[in-house]
């Protein structure tokens, strides 16, 4: 009973996300649009320097990277952080903060809830773009398993910044300028636009140790390849990261909920 | 044991807020030499609380009232003095306190806005760890206590602000709570919306014992709801008796506004004062402690001579409450042991 109030919360926001069907689509629609623009521009790029891969990797390679970073990335959506900002900032926070749960759990939960329909609809739609652009995957039983296990690590590590970031709010009210940083960090170093395999040696030596590769790069990259020695390296990365995060979320929110100010009613 | 579910003594809230000049230089100088005052929301303030009471916790905006409902349900820390809220003390013991105690802000909402009540309900009897059976036959009572059955099943979005206000206090009821705090729970609402949320709030204060702590702006909440009444004031409490003797010396009169087709210059009711007066609508005070008479009075008068568009009654605004109980100092006393500051003064800073 005690730990099942949670899965509540997650069931809660699974039907509350299934309300939103229209967005859900709108959303799957534009995942199908990048794919698009992914493969006629990844593709133009092979035939100008005429290459077949780059670094080992095909054209059909570096789509279906992009079909589950894209896929994986969009899930999480609404974004923890401007949750949280917005309890803050409009004092909803009243609320949660006063129940028998705990508020980050709560929000954990909160957050794979919302994922689980997102993901759905949007692996389906990109997959369904990437199989009509490129053909099918070639996805082994280890690729699948290593990437299944970094996925549900990058959605833990993708929460726990997010929440971070979001509980700055206690203190600074507006943090839409770390969640910039944070989503153009994704986009630039989490192989949303250009898979780390790409980048030059020097680059991708240094972004392998942030945690943005970390994240929805590393299960995009396995389920397309399987690499031992990579699927060690990015799950060391995320349980690195992972504990960083969940530190820095347990200590803002314990500073930051003892210096909660509430204006007005 | 101790029969007081609530006591709170020297309990003090301050609170530091940025402050910027006017202007785009303002806000340079802001950035570069940040500038804090310091402002002390509830200065002092010392009560206790008996099982079962209905207590109206009244003031002016910005009087300290919400900051001392979320210091009592754990949601601001007090910066010193102390509280125990139902056994707990309240900022250290938030979750366990939170089985305890139901909270509604009426200007905020903890209903899933997209769903309707009934998912929330379940999530809280989840979230509060309430039985399958207990939830099912609370729910029922409650539902059938607030009329809430023909929009159990609409999304809170499609709900009228009495509604939703319903369905609010239901989801703060559903783990039995002994006190609910309710801010402002009638805000915005109707007539005939605050008359039926005032009936449902007393009848389970009766039916269960549930002690009631209301903050509100309108004189009729206090009224109807509460037994006894707080006065705050710039972080102090003022007033701390009965609500009768509050109303009997606070709320002396009320104000009968009236539209009329024709001309108001042919009015000639001498009940009451006229306090404003324009082609076709005037405005009259009447003594309280008379209000049923002369109002039937000024009424059939009306009717009689006039045709009437529009007719409205107001109780005097809590500021205006306030500004009396200045303006009657040396007259103020409590009708038990309860009080209080009784010093008229002073205003030292401005929540």
């Amino acid at each position: 009973m005690r730990y099942s109030k949670y899965l509540s919360v997650a069931k809660i926001n699974v039907t509350e996300r299934l309300h939103h069907s229209s967005n859900l689509a709108g959303r799957a629609l534009v995942v199908m649009v990048r794919i698009w623009i992914f493969t006629t521009l990844y593709t133009a790029t092979y035939r100008t320097i005429h290459a077949t891969t780059i670094h080992g990797i095909d054209v059909a390679g570096i789509v279906w990277m992009l079909v589950f970073a894209q896929s994986f990335r969009q899930s999480g959506w609404p974004n923890t952080a401007a949750i949280i900002e917005t309890e803050v900032k409009s004092g909803t926070l009243a609320y949660s903060i006063n129940r028998p749960y705990s508020y980050l759990l709560f929000h954990f939960w909160s957050y794979f809830g919302r994922v689980g329909p997102n993901l759905l609809i949007n692996i389906g739609s990109a997959a369904l773009a990437g199989i009509i652009f490129v053909g099918w995957p070639s996805i082994s039983l280890a690729s699948a398993g290593a990437g299944l296990v970094l996925l549900a690590m990058s959605f833990v590590l993708d929460f726990f910044c997010a929440c971070a970031i979001g509980l700055l709010a206690f203190w600074t009210e507006d943090t839409s300028a770390f969640q910039w940083l944070y989503f153009k960090g994704q986009l630039i170093f989490g192989g949303l636009v250009l898979p780390l395999a790409l980048f030059p040696d020097a680059l991708r030596r240094v972004a392998e140790w942030l945690p943005f590769p970390a994240m929805f790069y590393s299960p995009a990259r396995l389920l397309v390849s399987y690499d031992g020695a990579l699927f060690k390296w990015f799950l060391l990365m995320q349980v690195a990261w992972t504990s960083v995060a969940i530190l820095m979320a347990v200590f803002l929110f314990r500073r930051g909920v003892r210096n909660v100010e509430m204006n007005g009613g | 044991m101790n029969a007081r579910i609530i006591e709170v003594r020297d309990l003090r809230k301050r609170f530091r807020a940025k402050q910027k000049q006017a202007g785009l230089r303002g806000s340079f100088t802001a950035l570069v030499r940040p500038e804090f005052r310091e402002i002390e929301a509830v200065s002092g303030i010392s009560f206790d609380v008996n099982p079962g009471e209905r207590i109206a916790f009244i003031g002016p905006n910005g009087a300290g009232k919400s900051t001392t409902i979320k210091m009592l349900t754990g949601i601001l820390t007090p910066t010193s003095g102390s509280i125990r809220c139902a056994g707990y003390d309240p900022s250290r013991e938030r979750k366990k306190l939170a089985h305890s105690i139901g909270t509604v802000f009426g200007q905020k909402s903890q209903l899933w806005y997209h769903l309707p009540a009934v998912d929330t309900y379940e999530l809280f009897a989840k979230i509060y760890e309430i039985p399958r059976v207990q939830y099912r036959e609370r729910l029922g009572y409650l539902v059938e206590a607030f009329e809430i059955a023909p929009f159990l099943a609409t999304p809170v979005r499609k709900l009228s602000l009495g509604e939703r206000m319903r369905c609010e206090i239901v989801a703060s009821l559903l783990h039995r709570p002994s006190i609910l705090f309710l801010d402002e729970p009638t805000i915005g609402l109707d007539v005939v919306a605050k008359l039926g949320i005032r009936e449902v709030i007393r009848e389970l204060n009766e039916r269960e014992g549930v002690t009631i702590f209301l903050t509100s702006h309108d004189a009729g909440d206090i009224e109807s709801l509460a037994e006894r009444t707080m006065v705050v004031n710039h972080g102090r409490l003022m007033f701390d008796g009965a609500t009768e003797a509050f109303r009997a010396q606070f709320i002396s009169t009320k104000t009968v506004e009236l539209h009329l087709e024709e001309d108001t210059h042919a009015f000639a009711c001498r009940v009451g004062t006229v306090t404003q007066k324009s082609k076709h609508s005037i405005t009259i005070e009447l003594a309280a402690d008379a209000k049923s008479e002369a109002i039937e009075e000024l009424l059939s008068y009306t009717v009689e001579h006039f045709t009437v568009r529009d007719i409205n009654i107001f109780e005097p605004p809590m500021e205006e409450i306030i500004r009396r109980m200045y303006a009657q100092v040396p007259k103020w006393h409590t009708t038990n042991d309860r009080s209080v500051d009784t010093t008229p003064e002073p205003i030292p800073l401005i929540s």
